[in-house]
């Protein structure tokens, strides 16, 4: 989604050529595990990244999901780290870090193609920094090839190797982004020097930008007055202190968490530009910022001190960062992660489904179905939560991004199955609420894990024709409940199906019938909204393009829904089909819903290819094929039951 | 006879022929969006959705009626059925209304096909125009080139160029002018070289030069058409051939009647009732990305000497006198200045789609509700059975 | 009246429309007035002005600008087209031409583009090792093969065959691109005009200012100052305190770092860096030294120092140092197989140090654009 420049990639292409740079010393002092407040505080530091300022708990979450491919990542000494405690590791404590197994490779061809071997690993698993050392160069040598490869046309495995390369870089940035903190500056190497900055080496680089504007005033004219000798030796240590001094600077370059001075500059500062800032000497605030990470840095072996220099920070970032309206939300935004909503209505929903189980094996337990209802009805409120939440932070509708449709369409479509259970009260549309559920979750983990690699984040920034609520809030939202009532119709015509094949309540015609109305009703449900979305849609494109309609793939792909559930209302109406005709339609109807909402986008033209997606491929064929092959299996049933209504009939025929 | 008719009419409005013209709509649909992918997409729009048949070889052989005459059909079905035979009690007052609204829809899109112009307007900062330019569609102009100021121009349209391949020629006059033009030789994407031994020409040789046909090129707006021009003039009967390139730096010449008149194939050109002039344009980047989040031009609108300063930007366009223009992109020439272009556009039926999907939505409500809420009533005594509240 | 009534007539007119011819001869129906012509009429123009980029009115191709040569007498140039860069006449003979193009990647490879040079004469193909034999011209500071043959000219249209015809061809092909130099003509021609077409090829060269000519930027897109691309040929740049010089090819500029004017980094660890520092900062002796001892080579002797070669830097000639050793940076490190060079021009309002370290290989390679930068420094 978010496009690098030429410029950017080559930039990116140089860092990835040049050698990692040697780590500066820093103490192997063993960590004591973070405090809660620790954490806490550190969550809610400010950091700008993919154009907006989030916590660094959203940052970590997201760095450590591309590494690691979860967020929770498991010590040898048993401890459990979360994101924000892994990457204080990272900055704090690099050489610990360099042990942890969390780059995890997929497949080991990848290791052997850099020639690393570790013993009694699996084909997919996870390494730590110091086991993929030896294999490094090769490392960076074949990302500095596949750089110059298209995406596109990457093996998979170069996929891989790219993917790794940049998160061992990425890494690396972060050991690194304390570097001013930990640099020792030879002052004391120069007399003049040594008089204003004390007979030993500076430590951190903030004890010496405090004293540069006085330097540029003075120190010329001081050096003018030395002995020819004595110049001499200070400019040799002014050399080496800003050698080491910019070395390092440039080495910090990880994180942008220094607010800038003025509310018309938006980007934040890195540690060189704040740096830059606070050395003109009129931005107190970012000196202070600086010198509170490098109080931290001298702490960290005192757990509380480092509490209270952290507390201190936090407030002074979380101060500034207020000052320019960017902070108000990064409280809300790691309490929703914390909440962790949508993990947890999984859990309700599988926990449903288990129930749902357990009355398949025992249906005369009367409490089972109060409890599949009440456990799905707790998950659907927790999606209904989270998304609010999401709206609330990003200000904006509950849908910008492919991501946010998955959570959208398993929302909407529970509340739908509620709906229908509740107009029925025939347990129908209830045994399928933790399924749905269930599925959608489960699609919508996958999916935020590809957003990880790809955007890094799933609240990013929008392109400009995008940046509209009010389109956002019409035409997306009713397309994608659209989405949501094809594919509820599709998963109700497959139960028609199924239990017609399993045989289930042979005998009750009403709860078919019951069934079919249902399937109906969804479809109608559905194509209302797939009406009124497209349209919407193609006035916002007459608003902002000045065309209605311009045949784009994703303009097609609602168009084909449309005209599915249009087809299968007339058909009906024309009564070319009946119940099994529904059933069978609704199922291919939701193929087309498939097609149109993932579907489109992996043929990648047009101006809606905004999410592209690579294992979204494989689940997508896989539903196609399985709604094909329910679709089949209707076929062979009906023929089944007709051979068995003749053979019957042919029976009471010969009989009389 | 009667019967007959009755039957025809029947067979028009039925559900049957409506099932099949949405099912043909359907597959033009999705192979049309498959189309795209290699093709491009003015190809597939004139393949599959602005064409009356459509032969399709891949990715199944395929011979379906196009867009076109399935809209056609579509509409004179929904009129026959929808309108003329459905049942009108109070239980189908919905479903007429949504006809209304998707037969507004339809003739908004026949309004749009025939009666519109799209095109654009590239200005740099600091230029002004009263004229937008097509995308697509070529023409040839014709005029005096003595004439100073405003320039009376006699204009032969796409539609009668296109068609002039395979040897087929067309002579063009006009009573006042004092030659005829004759054109012929019709190229969709060609380019204009001094013929050496190496390659074939595809057009007569002119002084050193012919015409090369290429390859077409997927994004229509790509390709640069060509033409040969035969001139003879009606008074001693001189006669020039020359050749037309979308390319071309200097217009065609020809003497006849003592006046050197000029001739020139271009992107067809459309004029605005009014003029802008692009003051400035500002794009906004996220911050920290090189993505942009907003841009947006400021232009002032010249009329009868009146000016007026206006911003258009992303999502806002300037609607004045019929025409629409929105801004759609930018860019940088080589001396630093910024380049903003505008899409324009001319579409009588421009609000229609709104007013259809009102009417749409409305139609959808009064049918679909009434029958929700028989439904809900139907399971009333069987909510009541089960005891939950 | 139903709303549907409009688009009946529309499809009617549709109908008649796309099935009606409107017949060989029509009049001209439309008709505008334009505000201003479109279209810079040339009466009688030449075809050569009407359609080649090289006319005056273009807007320009870089074609022209890029390349120059020296015509050979009784040559003449016909204009360039988008694929011909240099577009020539031999002899003025009509049938015959030459012209240079430029594909970007290897075109297919060396081989299989003189085979189809070969082919168009109706030679036999050459293997692999026999293209590689082939004698060679120089072209564009490349060694380009020399392609000969002789036969019927097929050409690229393969309709207009000629006998007795002769190309004489110079091709390269690299990886980031291939250039091609075809003569093609009567047989006797070619053989007659074979050294004029040699001479020729080796005029050729990229005029001055090319190079320069910078593709579009987007505004912010940090090409000022910021981190760059290594550059394929000398670019001019600048410092924000006015200091201008010439990055030679291959040179990447780093990020900006406090206290220096401009910091250029090396695959492989090498970088080079311009400090200014206030008054004579140690002297010129006194900082060479330094650089010798933190080479591990100890203080430069007298006779060692006076014998350094010097080259002009801003108005000043001063000695180039250049030490090899074992390199110990202020982190402790020591790298070994370390090489220096570095100038230092000292004067009374402050000194200028132009230093480069990195591996000796590196450090010795890059010598020449070192002292070609150097002597390119500027101040305002």
């Amino acid at each position: 989604m978010i496009q690098l420049t030429r410029l950017g990639r080559l930039v990116l292409l140089a860092a990835l050529l040049l050698p990692a740079p040697a780590a500066a010393q820093e103490d192997a002092a063993p960590r004591a595990p973070w405090s809660e407040r620790v954490v806490e505080l550190a969550a809610e530091l400010p950091i700008q990244e993919g154009g907006r300022v989030k916590p660094l708990d959203t940052y970590a979450q997201f760095r450590m999901l591309r590494m690691n491919g979860k967020r929770k990542l498991k010590l040898a000494d048993g401890e459990k780290l979360t994101p924000t405690p892994w990457l204080l590791d990272c900055i704090f404590f690099p050489e610990r870090a360099r042990g942890y197994r969390h780059f995890l490779v997929r497949d080991s061809a990848v290791l052997d193609a850099i020639g690393v071997r570790v013993p009694e690993r699996k084909k997919s698993d996870r390494y730590s920094f110091d086991e993929l050392q030896p294999g490094l160069d090769r490392l960076f040598q074949e990302a500095g090839r596949i750089h110059k490869i298209e995406a596109k046309e990457r093996s998979w495995i170069e996929g891989q190797l790219y993917a790794l390369a940049t998160n061992v870089r990425d890494f690396e940035d972060l050991t690194h982004a304390l570097e001013f903190a930990r640099v020792e500056l030879p002052t004391h190497e120069g007399p003049l020097l040594a008089a204003r900055y004390g007979a030993e080496p500076l430590r951190g680089v903030t004890g010496f930008l405090a004293g540069v504007p006085g330097l540029r005033t003075d120190f010329a004219a001081e050096l003018e007055a030395l002995p020819e000798e004595a110049q001499e030796v200070e400019n040799s240590a002014l050399e080496d202190v800003s050698r080491a001094f910019s070395q390092a600077v440039q080495l910090s370059g990880a994180l942008a968490i220094f607010p800038p001075s003025t509310l018309a500059e938006e980007e934040w500062l890195r540690v060189d530009g704040a740096v830059d800032q606070a050395a003109s000497g009129e931005d107190p605030e970012l000196l202070a910022l600086l010198a509170g990470w490098e109080a931290l840095e001298r702490a960290k072996g005192d757990p509380a001190t480092f509490e209270r220099e952290l507390e201190g920070l936090q407030g002074r970032a979380a101060q500034l960062a207020a000052r320019r309206g960017e902070y108000e939300k990064i409280p809300l935004e790691v309490r929703f992660y914390r909440g962790d909503y949508f993990t947890r209505a999984l859990v309700f929903f599988l926990g449903a489904f288990v129930l749902l189980c357990g009355a398949w094996l025992a249906p005369r337990m009367g409490w089972i179905p109060k409890g599949v209802a009440a456990l799905s009805l707790v998950g659907t409120l927790l999606i209904v939560v989270g998304v609010v939440l999401r709206c609330i932070i990003r200000e904006r509708p509950p849908i910008s991004t492919l991501y946010e449709t998955i959570l959208f369409v398993t929302g909407t479509g529970a509340i739908v199955l509620f709906l229908a259970e509740w107009f029925t009260r025939r347990r129908i549309a209830l045994t399928l609420i933790p399924i749905w559920g269930a599925l959608g979750l489960f699609l919508a983990m996958k999916y935020e894990l590809k957003e990880a690699g790809t955007a890094g984040d799933t609240m990013p920034a929008l392109v400009a024709v995008l940046d509209t609520n009010f389109w956002l809030a019409t035409h997306v939202t009713t397309i994608t409940l659209g989405y949501s009532a094809g594919l509820v119709a599709a998963f109700l015509g497959m139960r028609w199906i199924l239990s017609k094949l399993l045989g289930l309540r042979r005998g009750d015609k009403e709860h078919y019938r019951a069934l079919t109305r249902m399937i109906y009703g969804v479809v109608c449900f559905g194509l209302f909204f797939s009406i009124v979305g497209t349209i919407l849609g193609g006035i916002w494109a007459n608003y902002s393009w000045g065309r209605f309609w311009g045949w784009d793939p994703k303009e097609n792909g609602a168009l084909l829904i449309c005209l599915a559930e249009i087809m299968i209302l007339h058909l009906r109406l024309g009564g070319f089909i009946r119940d099994f005709g529904l059933a069978v339609m609704s199922v291919l109807n939701g193929m087309v819903v498939a097609f149109s909402w993932f579907g489109v986008n992996l043929l990648g033209v047009g101006l809606h290819s905004y999410g592209f997606t690579d294992g979204i491929a494989l689940a997508l064929n896989l539903y196609y094929v399985l709604s094909l092959a329910v679709v089949f299996a209707a076929f062979v049933w009906k023929e089944i039951s007709r051979r068995a209504e003749q053979a019957a009939g042919d029976a009471a025929t010969a009989k009389s | 006879m009667r019967a007959l008719l009755e039957r025809g009419l029947a067979v028009l409005g039925s559900y049957g022929l409506a099932c099949l013209l949405l099912l043909d709509l359907f597959l033009l649909t999705f192979f049309g969006t498959l189309h795209q992918v290699e093709a491009g997409l003015y190809d597939a729009q004139k393949l599959y959705f602005e064409s009356w048949w459509v032969v399709q070889r891949e990715p199944i052989p395929l011979v379906l009626p196009g867009g076109l005459l399935c809209m056609g059909l579509l509409a004179v079905n929904l009129f026959v059925g929808g309108f003329v035979r459905i049942q009108k009690s109070k239980r189908t007052v919905g479903i007429l209304v949504v006809h209304v609204g998707i037969a507004l829809l339809l003739a908004s899109g026949f309004v749009k096909l025939y009666h519109s112009d799209d095109g654009y307007l590239r200005l740099r900062e600091g230029q002004a125009s009263d004229e937008y330019v097509s995308y697509h569609l070529w023409e040839v102009a014709v005029w005096d080139a003595s004439q100073r100021g405003p320039v009376t121009e006699h204009v032969i349209p796409h539609e009668h160029l296109v068609d002039l391949t395979d040897g087929k020629a067309r002579t063009f006059w006009k009573a006042g002018l004092p030659f005829e033009l004759e054109l012929s030789g019709f190229l969709r994407n060609c380019e204009a070289l001094p013929k050496g031994p190496m390659w074939q020409a595809d057009s007569p040789v002119v002084g050193d030069f012919a015409l090369k046909r290429l390859e077409d090129d997927p994004e229509n707006e790509n390709n640069v058409a060509g033409l040969t021009a035969r001139f003879r003039a009606l008074d001693g009967g001189a006669t020039k051939e020359d050749l037309l390139w979308g390319f071309e730096f200097h217009p065609a010449t020809f003497d006849a009647g003592g006046k050197t008149w000029a001739v020139s194939l271009r992107k067809a050109r459309y004029p605005m009732p009014f003029t802008i002039r692009l003051e400035d344009f500002r794009k906004e980047d996220h911050p920290g990305l090189s993505m942009a989040r907003s841009y947006e031009s400021d232009v002032t609108k010249l009329v009868g000497g009146l000016e007026r300063p206006i911003r258009i930007q992303m999502n806002e366009p300037l609607r004045d006198g019929g025409l629409v223009l929105f801004q759609s992109s930018f860019a940088m020439d080589r001396d630093g200045t910024e380049v903003s272009v505008f899409s324009v556009v001319r579409n009588p039926s421009d609000h229609w789609p709104l007013y259809a999907c009102i009417v749409i939505g409305l139609g959808l409500v009064i049918a679909f509700l009434p029958k929700l809420f028989k439904f809900i009533r139907a399971q009333g005594p069987r909510r009541a059975a089960t005891g939950v509240s | 009246m139903t709303p549907s009534r409009p688009f009946l007539p529309a499809l009617l007119a549709g109908l008649l429309g796309a099935c009606g011819d409107p017949g060989p001869s029509l009049e001209i129906a439309g008709q505008r007035t334009a505000s201003r012509p479109s279209g810079n009429v040339l009466r009688d123009a030449t075809p050569s002005q009407r359609f080649s980029a090289s006319a005056p009115s273009a807007s320009s191709t870089p074609s022209d600008d890029v390349i120059a040569y020296d015509l050979p007498e009784g040559w003449r140039a016909v204009a360039p087209t988008r694929e011909r860069l240099v577009n020539l006449r031999p002899a003025g003979h009509p049938e015959a031409e030459c012209y240079l193009s430029f594909l970007p990647g290897d075109g297919g490879g060396l081989v299989q583009n003189v085979n189809r040079w070969r082919a168009q004469l109706g030679a036999p193909e050459l293997d692999a090792a026999a293209v590689a034999a082939l004698p060679t011209h120089a072209l564009l500071g490349r060694q380009a093969a020399l392609v000969e043959a002789e036969g019927t000219f097929t050409g690229m249209g393969g309709s207009s065959a000629r006998a007795g015809f002769q190309l004489l061809g110079l091709a390269v092909s690299e990886p980031e691109g291939s250039l091609f130099l075809k003569f093609t003509g009567p047989a006797e021609l070619v053989t007659a005009e074979r050294e004029r077409f040699l001479a020729f090829a080796g005029s050729l060269r990229l005029s001055a200012g090319h190079g320069t000519e910078g593709e579009v930027h987007g505004p912010g897109d940090g090409h000022d100052h910021g981190p760059g691309a290594a550059q394929t040929e000398p670019v001019a740049d600048s410092a924000p305190s006015g200091l201008r010089w010439t990055t030679p090819a291959g040179w990447r500029r780093g990020p900006a770092r406090s206290m220096r004017e401009v910091t250029f980094l090396f695959e492989g660890g090498g970088e080079c860096y311009v400090t200014r520092l206030m008054g004579t900062a140690g002297g010129l002796r006194g900082n060479l030294d330094r650089w010798s001892e933190q080479m591990g080579q100890g203080r430069l002797a007298d006779a060692a120092f006076e014998t350094l070669p010097r080259v002009d830097v801003l108005g000043t000639p001063v000695p180039v140092l250049a030490v090899e050793g074992s390199f110990t940076g202020m982190d402790g490190r020591t790298l070994s197989d370390q090489g220096l060079l570095g100038v230092a021009v000292i004067r009374d309002s402050d000194s200028l140090f132009v230093k480069f370290t990195g591996p000796a290989a590196l450090v010795q390679a890059e010598r020449e654009n070192f002292l070609a930068f150097l002597t390119s420094l500027e101040e305002p």
